[in-house]
């Protein structure tokens, strides 16, 4: 393999997230107890520089070394998702974690590793980079996940995510040996080569998709690989659950994608009906599962597990249409579930040493906070699917594909299991709106700065993408960049 | 470029939402009466409307088109016919007079008039829209200001009829997005153009017809609501407050009869057809099994709702009957007789849970048994209750009677309906039996001393429920305007279903 000249310019993105990630972990030891969110403002700062490099390289398509590192729309479209859902993420934090009594400048660079990590699932369709950006963006989710190291939930949860999280990269790493044992490449996009040649469907091949599936299934938190999620999520700090639920899941979803709808595209017609399974299971067991959660991070956790089985729905339809339309989906799900996390790391952080995320917490905050009541409510309506919020737009955009390739069974059930979803995302607009607040009401702080930032910018997205995606998206649908 | 009059019909309550959302919430008063004045401007466009609209012809008018997303060939595309313009007319009256009727809400004032305005803005879309896309963001748009409605000012039950209204309703629209997307690329070229589908009704296979008019029969039917699909009505409308109920029953309803005639009719001619007489049957039911349980009720307000269910039977039976008779003219009877019991039910009903709305504010109950002797009290109060009772029953002189009597003229013209005909007059009969029933239960007999202190409806009150006195009886004097107005529609309709 000939690396010849390196691109340094299509590497912009994802090195300067590393770069800063680097020099935030330098900083952290110079700075004071005190001082430390300095980490976060240095870390969002260096954000937006890689955002603005992102968004130089939109239209390009490229590649360097050696066709391992790929720059085309999908890879651009989800490094928008990360860096955004990063961005999200360090603003709700830095007062969160102060509040929280937890103020570790660490926070930042595992948050930036983490989505570097992401950058380079979605920009490679070499399954041995690809499993790279897997370790780097999970080993930083794991220590972020037990992050609020006194909290016993806590350190469950980041134990629990990392027993299992190895547990399922040892299928990914035997699936690729299989896959590389039958195409002798690394390379998914030599799947399709494979066929060309005259390759059938042979057992080994098949073998290694169906451990791929099992490994990257158990990131996006799919049935049945998703018993870690709901404690995972109840566990981690409220902030790192928003994150959790955005970017690893869009990177998993980008890294499935990329290797299902269009390097395996040869065996959709094996897999699909595979694929049909798990995500109708995982669609209705997170649903099913949500309703009789009584925590709010709990019942968003299972309600994450079904969004993933809607985007499923993309693998099993396997056109290119469709993986786009998962990648808006995603985009929709990111903004608004961060969204989502930002009103309950507000309400959360009401208590320093507590947890405050039970539902009935909730109660009567239409009256004591209409404001956030509101905002939750705007992201819930989101969640749920309703027009005119992105979480419509993205149901629609995705079911149009769906049943423009035929598979109407599938999308009436997902329709089905969207109005399932509805009554337990209603219940927390019940009790916000009316239930009387309780006895001991809680006593939500003021809303920082960086907090409204986010909000609004969350908020913005939410009805932008709603109201007009014209400017965000390319309905034509988002093309990859391969060598083949 | 003409005046966008839809336009600003839809956008004026909106905008009235974001005014009143700003506005203190300590000024209760300012935030009624800026609501009221918000509202009277659509009612006015409505009027204008109504005059400007050339009925001679069943082509889209006032029509606005501009490109949305064009990728998805979606268009913000507006326009009205003969269909929307009463709809229209009645969704611009009906929400200014509940605004009026809503003076009495204490608690939490600024939101209950900011959802009440966002709920106009949406049902007027809806009326209005001409794009699929558009007409079911709308569609459901509304759902969410009449969820916090119900379930925040409502009754004891609020909560469960709320998420019943909202799960049941959401059911039938997600049908009908499903419906949408088939028709959406069945089509060709790709378009979700309403006009263009309408044109390209005939084109589409049958069996994919009866699937797609399966699907938007769930959405409608429950909106009707038509027998089965009906029993979130009462649970919805007991719990509501007042001003809701009137919206329920004079608008909402109509969305779902006003769906089958703007999307199931014209787009899928041949699952209209196949559908017709099971159709017509459930209408009958529903006029039979409406009536019989509105005879059962002991609860003013419910008594109301049933027969909401059981006149909107009469809705249904008379848009079953429609054919094209041996000279080619096509039969309209029934269906113009559907869209006059559209009207005047959003008239008489609005009337009536307005007058139980009255009442229940002064004596805090609803039950039938346990007033008597209302009239030796409350004089006027009960003449304008038996007015409206009596045009509920289908009097002759009012709006009720004009569309019962086209409905059972239309569907008798039809060798096929007759049978079933004959048996829906006997729900004529049984409304009469249930309405005379609470009449002489509620009005006359030996007065209950009990309400001694009822005090008489007052102005406001009278203000309110004045318009919809006049047009029960106008329209049952001289009928000629409404049906002019939507006959070279209609004719539209019945040719493009019999394609």
């Amino acid at each position: 393999m000939q690396f010849g000249n390196v691109d340094w310019w299509l590497l912009a993105p994802s090195l300067s997230v590393c770069i800063v990630a680097l020099l935030a972990m330098l900083l952290e030891p110079f700075l004071s107890e005190k001082k430390q969110e300095i980490v976060g403002h240095f870390s969002w700062i260096g954000l937006i520089v890689a955002l603005y490099f992102a968004s130089q390289q939109i239209g390009v398509k490229s590649s360097t070394f050696g066709g391992m590192f790929l720059a085309d729309d999908f890879s651009q479209f989800f490094n928008l998702i990360f860096i955004l859902g990063a961005i999200l993420t360090i603003f709700m934090s830095i007062d969160y974690l102060k509040k929280k009594d937890n103020n570790h400048g660490e926070f930042y660079p595992l948050i930036l590793f983490s989505t570097d990590g992401m950058m380079v699932m979605a920009s490679t369709s070499n399954l041995l980079v690809m499993f790279l950006g897997l370790e780097i963006m999970s080993v930083a989710l794991y220590v972020l996940a037990g992050f609020a190291r006194t909290q016993l939930r806590s350190t469950e949860a980041s134990i629990k995510y990392f027993l299992l999280g190895a547990f399922a990269t040892g299928f990914t790493v035997f699936g690729i040996a299989f896959i590389y044992g039958t195409t002798g490449s690394f390379e998914a996009m030599d799947v399709v080569k494979h066929f060309q040649q005259g390759g059938g469907v042979d057992s080994f091949l098949l073998i290694g998709a169906a451990l791929l599936i099992v490994g990257l299934g158990f990131k996006i938190a799919a049935v049945p690989f998703h018993m870690w999620a709901a404690d995972a999520y109840e566990g981690a700090p409220a902030p790192v659950t928003g994150f959790m639920s955005a970017g690893p899941k869009a990177a998993a979803f980008a890294a499935l994608l990329r290797i299902f709808s269009f390097g395996f595209q040869d065996m959709q017609a094996v897999l699909e009906p595979l694929f049909w399974i798990l995500a109708v299971l995982t669609m209705t067991v997170g649903n099913i599962m949500a309703i009789r959660q009584n925590n709010i991070k709990r019942m968003l956790a299972f309600s994450s597990i079904a969004h993933a089985g809607y985007i499923m729905i993309a693998l099993v339809v396997g056109t290119a249409e469709s993986a786009s339309a998962a990648a808006l989906y995603l985009l929709c799900y990111a903004v608004t579930n961060l969204g989502a996390f930002m009103i309950i790391s507000q309400i959360d952080a009401s208590s320093a040493h507590e947890e405050v995320t039970s539902i009935d917490n909730y109660s009567g905050l239409g009256r004591t906070k209409p404001l956030l009541a509101i905002l939750l409510t705007v992201f819930l309506i989101s969640l749920a699917g309703f027009p005119p919020t992105a979480g419509f737009m993205g149901k629609f955009v995705l079911f149009k594909s769906a049943v423009i390739d035929g598979h109407y069974a599938i999308v009436i059930l997902a329709v089905m299991n969207s109005l399932v979803s509805v009554y337990y995302y209603l219940r927390v607009v019940v009790k916000m709106f009316m239930s009387d607040p309780e006895a001991k009401p809680v006593l939500v702080p003021a809303l920082p700065a960086f907090l409204v930032i986010a909000l609004l910018v969350a908020v913005i997205a939410v009805f932008a993408i709603g109201i007009y995606p014209q400017r965000w998206y390319p309905f034509d649908g988002l093309t990859i960049f391969s060598l083949n | 470029m003409d005046f966008p009059i839809l336009s600003v019909m839809i956008f004026t309550p909106l905008i009235g939402m974001l005014i009143v959302m700003l506005m203190n919430k300590e000024k209760t008063e300012l935030i009624k009466y800026t609501s009221v004045a918000v509202s009277i401007i659509p009612l006015i466009l409505s009027v204008m409307l109504w005059f400007g609209y050339d009925s001679s012809t069943a082509a889209m008018q006032f029509t606005e088109r501009y490109e949305w997303i064009p990728t998805l060939s979606i268009q913000y595309f507006l326009g009205v016919d003969g269909l929307s313009v009463p709809m229209l007319f009645l969704t611009a009256l009906l929400s200014t007079i509940s605004l009026i009727v809503s003076f009495h809400i204490k608690i939490r004032v600024k939101e209950y008039f900011a959802f009440f305005l966002l709920l106009e803005a949406g049902m007027i879309g809806v009326f209005a829209a001409l794009d699929f896309f558009l007409f079911y963001v709308f569609w459901e748009v509304m759902l969410v200001p009449m969820y916090f409605l119900i379930g925040i000012w409502g009754g004891p039950r609020k909560e469960y009829a709320a998420i019943k209204f909202f799960l049941y309703t959401l059911f039938g629209s997600i049908f009908m997005l499903v419906g949408i997307l088939i028709l959406y690329l069945n089509s060709s070229p790709h378009t979700l153009d309403m006009m263009e589908l309408i044109a390209q009704g005939n084109q589409f296979a049958h069996s994919l017809q009866i699937l797609v008019w399966v699907f938007f029969f769930l959405a409608f039917a429950i909106k009707v609501p038509i027998f089965p699909f009906h029993t979130w009505l009462p649970d919805a409308h007991v719990e509501a407050p007042t001003a809701v109920s009137i919206i329920l029953a004079g608008v909402l309803l109509k969305m779902g009869t006003y769906g089958f005639l703007r999307i199931s009719y014209p787009m899928l001619p041949h699952g209209t057809q196949y559908f017709a007489y099971p159709f017509a049957i459930l209408g009958v039911i529903g006029i039979i099994y409406g009536a019989l349980v509105s005879m059962a009720q002991k609860d003013l307000k419910k008594l109301v709702a049933y027969s909401s269910v059981s006149h909107m039977g009469y809705c249904v039976l008379g848009m079953a009957v429609f054919f094209i008779n041996s000279n080619g003219q096509p039969h309209t009877t029934g269906l113009a007789g559907c869209i006059f019991q559209m009207f005047s039910h959003g008239l008489i009903t609005g009337a009536l849970f307005l007058l139980v709305g009255v009442l229940y504010d002064r004596a805090h109950t609803r039950e039938i048994a346990a007033f008597g002797g209302l009239g030796a009290k409350l004089p006027l109060y009960t003449a304008l209750m038996t007015v409206f009772a009596m045009a509920s029953l289908g009097l002759p002189g009012m709006s009720g009677f004009v569309a019962e009597f086209m409905v059972f003229v239309g569907a008798f013209a039809s060798p096929t309906y007759q049978v079933m005909t004959g048996i829906a007059v006997i729900g004529v009969v049984l409304t009469a039996a249930y309405i005379l029933r609470m009449v002489q239960k509620m009005f006359l007999g030996e007065f209950n001393v009990k309400w001694a202190g009822l005090t008489e409806i007052n102005g406001r009150e009278i203000l309110a429920v004045a318009p919809l006195l006049i047009l029960t009886i106008a329209l049952g004097v001289y009928p000629k305007p409404l049906v002019t107005m939507i006959s070279a529609t209609l004719e539209n309709i019945v040719f493009m279903v019999s394609r």
